[in-house]
């Protein structure tokens, strides 16, 4: 669970916002806000049930990199986040965070 | 699945809008209401309207606003003509500003005015961006408007802060005793100096900073309303002073002689990050 200890732990604004964005998705009724949120990134199979499921993890290190968020349903990694302000994101910035988590051995997870 | 498609965007505008669609109960709770507040104060937002405080007294404010942007140069000629009375080796080297943004409007929220010596390597203002090679020395103005403060100022940058002796560091500290004294890394950050003997410390252990900046600040309506001719000399005198410190104490590199000038990089696309 993301506390507000969380949020004020980092001094960039971009981790900050991303740590408030996870705790509201957490704790806001996931029927609403997190559907919604996971409807716009094209994750909308996923099931009610598994919506109670969901926790966020911030900053947590992969093989080779560390995305700003990571979402879990149990112990399976379901997407990452990484946010930017002002600067623009590079996909392959992204890619690297998916490649990392999938070399991870499943017992690490 | 391609790759690429493992990758959605989401802006934070769009976020934004998300909360904002939520009930009015659950935009007050606090969870959410400080989440919005956070975007808002960021700007990260469609366009939300104007609230009647920010158009409140607009016109009065460009007036005032215009006249004192248009004193600035009438002021800044004065101590040029002053220093250069006194030394007419000084040559004003940069002037930054910020805004100029290509497709709104903006209001420069600083200025700044640099000067050296002729024969000093040319003044520069990024020490910290990696690709530049050399940093010339420099004292500067600055019109920190959004802050209503004025700041007199002194950098040594680059490798410049390595050849300067410990002793040579002193007598430009006290030289500069009511100034303070900052180390700036690579990455932008300042480091109190408290100092010679910090100073020395701080150079020796770590190749991390980039520069030495010495500086002094005044409010606006403390320094700037004075007698026009006691804020001209009194500016003047601070210039001269650590122009001439940084001189006698070889707080400087020497210009490259005419055809040893190091070529230019194309620099445009780092200096649009301004």
């Amino acid at each position: 669970m993301v506390t507000i200890f969380d949020i004020f732990r980092f001094s960039q604004k971009e981790n900050r916002l991303t740590a408030q964005l996870a705790r509201s998705l957490e704790l806001y009724d996931r029927t609403v806000l997190l559907r919604i949120f996971l409807n716009r990134v094209d994750l909308q199979s996923l099931k009610d049930d598994d919506l109670d499921r969901i926790r966020f993890e911030l900053q947590e290190k992969e093989t080779d990199s560390i995305p700003d968020a990571t979402a879990y349903v149990d112990s399976r990694r379901i997407f990452f986040i990484e946010s930017k302000l002002w600067t623009d994101i590079s996909e392959d910035q992204i890619l690297s965070h998916v490649e990392s988590g999938r070399r991870r051995s499943p017992s690490s997870a | 699945m391609r790759r690429k498609d493992l990758v959605k965007w989401i802006g934070w505008r769009n976020i934004h809008q998300m909360l904002m669609s939520l009930p009015k109960d659950s935009r007050e709770t606090d969870i959410i209401s400080s989440m919005i507040e956070s975007l808002e104060s960021e700007g990260l937002t469609g366009f939300m309207g104007f609230k009647e405080p920010e158009l409140q007294g607009l016109p009065s404010f460009v007036k005032r606003y215009q006249t004192v942007v248009s004193k600035i140069p009438q002021l800044m000629e004065d101590i040029e003509s002053y220093m250069l009375d006194k030394d007419p080796e000084i040559v004003p080297t940069k002037f930054w500003r910020d805004g100029r943004a290509q497709k709104s409007a903006d209001v420069i929220s600083f200025c700044d005015y640099a000067y050296s010596y002729r024969n000093w390597a040319s003044a520069g203002y990024y020490a910290t961006l990696p690709w530049v090679g050399k940093e010339g020395s420099f004292a500067m103005v600055s019109f920190q408007f959004d802050e209503g403060k004025l700041y007199v100022w002194g950098r040594v940058a680059r490798e410049t802060i390595r050849n300067v002796t410990t002793d040579s560091w002193k007598r430009i500290l006290d030289g500069l005793s009511d100034f303070k004294a900052f180390l700036l890394t690579q990455k932008q950050e300042e480091e109190n100096v408290i100092d010679v003997v910090d100073l020395s410390d701080k150079l020796d252990r770590s190749t991390e900073y980039v520069a030495v900046d010495i500086r002094k600040e005044f409010p606006f309506e403390m320094f700037l309303t004075r007698e026009p001719n006691k804020t001209v000399k009194e500016l003047a005198d601070y210039l001269l002073n650590i122009l001439l410190l940084f001189r006698r104490e070889n707080a400087y590199s020497p210009k490259e002689k005419e055809g040893e000038e190091p070529e230019q990089e194309d620099l445009g696309h780092l200096i649009k990050e301004e």
